[in-house]
C-alpha cells in the first residue's frame, strides 16, 4: 500500500482529530481487510477499503483506544441516539434506558483483556454506518435478554397459565408417502435465497409486507406480486414431482389438499421445535 | 393473498433447519456479525454478500428477527407520527363555524342597516344644527316657555328644519305625539294646528305612558309633571322620561327595544319594529321608562341634559341580544363616520342657552348666552364658541374648525379663499407680492411669497398685515409652520426665521 494511499485514507478519515496516528488506522484497516477479504490483492483491498466507513470507523476506534476528543464527538452524535434505538425497539422508556445504558458500558469497555480495556467498539469494523451498527447490537442484546428472560418463567406463572392441564402433545404426525416431502423440498430448492428468505418471512415469522418490502429493498407491492407468482410455481412444482415420484395427477393433487389435515401439529411442532434450538444457541458472532 | 399449505410450510421449516451455507468472514459460527447484518439492513453488501447472507436468513429465524427489530422505527420516530397523526381540528371549516359565522355576520349587518341607515337620513345638517339656536331664538315665545320644541336637542335639531314653526310641522308634532301615545294605532288625521301649542315638555313625557290617552292634545294637557302614570301595564311605580338621544341618534334604537310603555306587549313583533322604525325615521321624540324617579324633579327644570338615558336598556332574548349587537356596532361606527360636524354636548349648551343658562356651570357658557341669544352667526365666531369646541378636545376643536374654517389655497401666485371648496375667491392678502405658500390654523391665516413676504390675518382674512422677518431676509417663504404661538418660516435662500410670540420678533436660526 502507497504511501501516498495511505495519507489519503486517513485525511479522509479524519481520524487525526479523533487521536489517531496513521500508523494505528494503517493497523485498523489491515485488520478489517484481514477479517472479510483475507486473501484478496492489494487493488481489491483498496478498493474494500475506499468503501468502508472511514470517518465513523477511526471515531469508533478511536473511542475504543480511550481518546478523550473521539468520545466527546461520540456522545454528541450517540448518546441521546442510543435512547432512541433502544426505544423504538423495546417500545418502554424505562427497559430502554437499561438497555442503553448496559450497550453503553459494553461501549466503553468495563472489562479488562491483558491489562487493556476491552470496548465493545473494536468489533465495528466499518462496513455499514455506526449508528446502524450500535442498531445492531441494540438489537441482538434486546433478542438475548429475552431469551434469557423467557427461560426464567417461574411454576407459578405456569401453573396459573393453565399448563397442568393442557392436553398432552400428540406425536408428530409422519407424512404417509415420504415422496411428498421430497417433492415439496425439490421445489423450493429450486427458489432463489431472495425468494426463500421472502416466504420464511412471510408465512414463517407473519412479518407483513411492508416489512419484508422495507428489509429486501423493494416495495410492498412487489413482494405481493411476488409471493403469488410463488405459490403457484411452487404447486406446479411440487405436483411436477408428485408425477415424477410416480403419482398420478389426480393423487397428486389429492395429495397437495390432504395435507392440511395431517400437517396442521406437525407445523407447529417444527417451528417450536426451531425457535427452541435457536435460543439454546442464544450467541452472535461478537 | 392465497395460503401457504402447511405441506410447504414443514418443507421450509426443513429447509432453516439444513441450512449449511455461510455468509463470508463468518469462520466461527452460522450467524453474520453485527456489521454484516447492518450493512445488509442498509443496503451496502455487494451483490454476492448480499446474495450469501440473504440464503442464510432465509434459514435463520433468529438472524430474521434481528434484522426486522433493526428496521423498527427510533423512539423518536414512533413518537413523532403520533403528533403528526393527531387530527387537526379545523374548526375554522366547519359548517357549524360557518353557520354561526354567517349568523353573526347577519345580525351585524342588520345592526349596522338598522342604526346608520335611519341615522344618515335623519342626521342633521351641520348648517342646519347651526341655525337651530337662531331659529328658535327669533321667536322670543318658544325660548321662555318649556317647549320641547326648544328645550330637548331632538326638538332643536327638528328646529333646523325650516318649517319647524309653521302650522303643518306643528301638526306633524300632533302627529308625533299621538303616535307616541298610541303605539299600535294608527295617527290621527284630523289634528289641527291649534291643538299643539299648549303641548308641555313635561306632557310629551307622560304621554308615552299613557295607553288609555286620547287623540286629541286634552289627554296630555291633563297630564302633569312628574304625576304617576297610569300604566297600561299595571306597572303604576314606573316612570317615563323622554330620552334625548331619541331625537337625534338613537330613535332607532329606543324604538327597537321593545320596551316602550305605550307599547302593549314588552315582546318585540314586526309591526311595533316597523312603527319604531318610522318614528325614528321622522325625528319622532320617543319616551321609554326605566328612569330613577329622582330624574323627575331634575326634568322640571327644563334642563335638558338633566334627561339621562337609561343606563341598562332592557333586550330580552336572542333578538335583543342581536339587536344590541348591531348598535354597539352602529354606535362605534356612527362615532367615528357620522359624529357631526360640532359636538353633541356643544350643540346641547346651545340651545339650552336660550331658555335656561343657568344649567351650565362654565363661565364661558354663561358668557356665550348673550351671544347666542342674539344671533347665532356671531355666536359662531365668537371667542366662547371657539374655546368650548378647544376644550371639547382636539379631535371635535379640529373637526369644527374644519367646518367653520374657509379653506384657502395659494395659485399662481394669488391667494385664494373658499367657503364650500368649490368657489374660490381672490384674497388680495399682500398686493404686487407673489405668493407661494399659505397655512391657515383656526383664526389665523399666514401666507408668504416672494422676497421673504410673510402676511398674517387673525380673523380668516378679514384684515392682514405685513410681517417683517427681519434685517437679511431673503428669497421666497417656501414653508410656514405655527405650532402655538411659535411660528417657523422657511425660505428659499435657506433662511430659517422662528418666532416665539406669534410674529412680533423674529429670529434668523442659521
Amino acid at each position: 500500500m502507497s504511501t501516498q494511499t495511505v495519507r489519503e485514507l486517513f485525511e479522509k478519515s479524519g481520524g487525526k482529530n479523533y487521536g489517531l496516528t496513521q500508523e494505528d488506522f494503517v493497523c485498523v484497516l489491515e485488520q478489517v481487510a484481514q477479517k472479510y477479504i483475507p486473501a484478496a490483492a492489494q487493488q481489491q483491498r483498496l478498493q474494500f477499503w475506499c468503501e468502508l466507513k472511514l470517518e465513523e470507523l477511526a471515531l469508533a476506534r478511536a473511542c475504543a483506544a480511550g481518546h478523550d476528543p473521539a468520545w466527546d464527538v461520540f456522545l454528541t452524535r450517540y448518546r441521546e441516539r442510543l435512547y432512541d434505538i433502544a426505544r423504538g425497539i423495546t417500545k418502554e422508556d424505562s427497559s430502554a434506558r437499561d438497555l442503553a445504558d448496559s450497550i453503553y458500558g459494553d461501549l466503553y469497555g468495563t472489562g479488562e483483556k491483558a491489562g487493556r480495556r476491552v470496548s465493545r467498539l473494536n468489533f465495528y469494523m466499518g462496513r455499514g454506518s455506526l449508528e446502524g451498527w450500535l442498531r445492531t447490537v441494540v438489537t441482538q442484546e434486546f433478542v438475548n435478554r429475552y431469551r434469557k428472560q423467557k427461560r426464567l418463567v417461574s411454576l407459578e406463572e405456569r401453573e396459573e397459565e393453565g399448563v397442568q392441564f393442557s392436553a398432552a402433545a400428540p406425536d408428530p404426525v409422519v407424512p404417509a408417502d415420504a415422496r411428498l416431502s421430497g417433492a415439496v423440498d425439490d421445489a423450493l430448492g429450486l427458489l432463489s435465497a431472495e425468494d426463500r428468505l421472502v416466504l420464511a418471512s412471510y408465512f414463517l415469522d407473519n412479518r407483513t409486507l411492508t416489512e419484508i418490502g422495507k428489509v429486501i429493498g423493494v416495495h410492498e407491492s412487489t413482494i405481493s406480486r411476488r409471493l403469488e407468482k410463488m405459490l403457484k410455481g411452487l404447486k406446479k412444482q411440487v405436483l411436477a414431482g408428485l408425477v415424477t415420484r410416480g403419482m398420478s395427477r389426480a393423487q397428486a393433487e389429492e395429495a397437495l389438499e390432504a395435507d392440511v389435515r395431517y400437517l396442521q401439529v406437525d407445523v407447529g411442532k417444527k417451528l417450536q421445535e426451531n425457535r427452541a434450538q435457536a435460543f439454546q444457541e442464544g450467541k452472535g458472532s461478537d | 393473498m392465497p395460503e401457504l399449505s402447511n405441506l410447504l410450510k414443514n418443507g421450509l421449516a426443513r429447509a432453516s433447519q439444513e441450512a449449511g451455507v455461510r455468509p463470508p468472514g463468518v469462520h466461527t459460527d452460522a450467524h453474520p456479525d453485527a456489521d454484516m447484518l447492518t450493512a445488509f439492513s442498509e443496503q451496502s453488501l455487494p451483490a454476492d454478500e448480499r446474495d450469501q447472507l440473504m440464503v442464510h436468513l432465509a434459514a435463520c429465524g433468529e438472524c430474521r428477527e434481528v434484522v426486522y427489530l433493526m428496521t423498527e422505527p427510533l423512539g423518536e420516530e414512533i413518537a413523532a407520527p403520533v403528533v403528526v397523526a393527531v387530527p387537526r381540528r379545523r374548526w375554522l371549516f366547519t359548517p357549524q363555524f360557518g353557520f354561526v359565522a354567517a349568523v353573526a355576520a347577519m345580525a351585524i349587518g342588520i345592526g349596522i342597516y338598522m342604526r346608520v341607515q335611519p341615522n344618515i337620513n335623519n342626521q342633521p345638517s351641520h348648517e342646519a344644527r347651526l341655525n337651530a339656536p337662531a331659529a328658535s331664538g327669533s321667536d322670543e315665545k318658544n325660548t321662555v316657555t318649556p317647549n320641547p320644541d326648544t328645550t330637548t336637542p331632538g326638538i332643536a335639531a327638528g328646529a333646523a328644519n325650516p318649517t319647524s314653526n309653521t302650522p303643518s310641522n306643528q301638526a306633524s308634532n300632533q302627529k308625533r305625539t299621538d303616535n307616541l301615545a298610541h303605539a299600535n294605532e294608527a295617527a290621527p288625521a284630523n289634528a289641527t294646528p291649534q291643538s299643539n301649542t299648549g303641548l308641555k315638555g313635561a306632557d310629551l313625557r307622560s304621554i308615552a305612558s299613557n295607553n288609555s290617552a286620547t287623540n286629541s292634545n286634552d289627554g296630555l294637557k291633563k297630564k302633569s309633571v312628574g304625576e304617576p302614570v297610569e300604566m297600561a301595564s299595571a306597572k303604576p311605580a314606573r316612570r317615563d322620561y323622554v330620552n334625548l338621544e331619541m331625537f337625534s341618534s338613537d330613535a332607532a334604537d329606543q324604538g327597537q327595544s321593545g320596551d316602550l310603555p305605550s307599547a302593549p306587549p314588552p315582546q318585540v313583533n314586526v309591526t311595533n319594529l316597523t312603527q319604531a322604525r318610522n318614528q325614528a325615521d321622522h325625528g319622532q321624540p320617543m319616551v321609554f321608562a326605566d328612569i330613577p324617579n329622582n330624574a323627575i324633579k331634575q326634568s322640571q327644570n327644563g334642563g335638558m341634559a338633566l334627561f339621562q338615558p337609561p343606563s341598562a336598556r332592557q333586550s330580552t332574548g336572542i333578538e335583543g341580544k342581536i339587536v344590541d349587537l348591531g348598535k354597539n356596532f352602529g354606535k362605534r361606527l356612527r362615532n367615528k363616520r357620522l359624529a357631526p360636524a360640532i359636538p353633541q354636548e356643544v350643540t346641547t349648551t346651545f340651545a339650552m342657552a336660550t331658555n335656561a343658562p343657568a344649567l351650565d356651570q362654565s363661565a364661558e357658557a354663561v358668557a356665550a348666552a348673550p351671544t347666542q341669544k342674539a344671533d347665532a352667526s356671531a355666536l359662531r365666531d365668537s371667542s366662547a364658541f371657539m374655546a368650548r369646541g378647544r376644550a371639547a378636545g382636539p379631535a371635535a376643536g379640529s373637526a369644527r374648525l374644519e367646518s367653520v374654517s374657509p379653506a384657502w389655497k395659494v395659485d399662481g401666485g394669488k391667494l385664494y379663499r373658499s367657503i364650500n371648496a368649490s368657489e374660490w375667491t381672490e384674497f388680495p392678502a399682500a398686493p404686487g407680492v407673489e405668493l407661494s405658500v399659505v397655512l391657515a390654523k383656526g383664526n389665523d391665516v399666514w401666507a408668504g411669497g416672494a422676497h421673504a413676504t410673510v402676511v398674517h390675518s387673525a380673523n380668516h382674512g378679514t384684515t392682514w398685515e405685513k410681517i417683517a422677518l427681519g434685517e437679511g431676509a431673503s428669497g421666497t417663504v417656501l414653508n410656514i409652520d405655527v405650532n402655538g404661538i411659535t411660528v417657523i418660516v422657511k425660505t428659499s435662500a435657506g433662511q430659517t426665521w422662528t418666532s416665539h410670540d406669534g410674529g412680533q420678533s423674529w429670529v434668523a436660526v442659521n
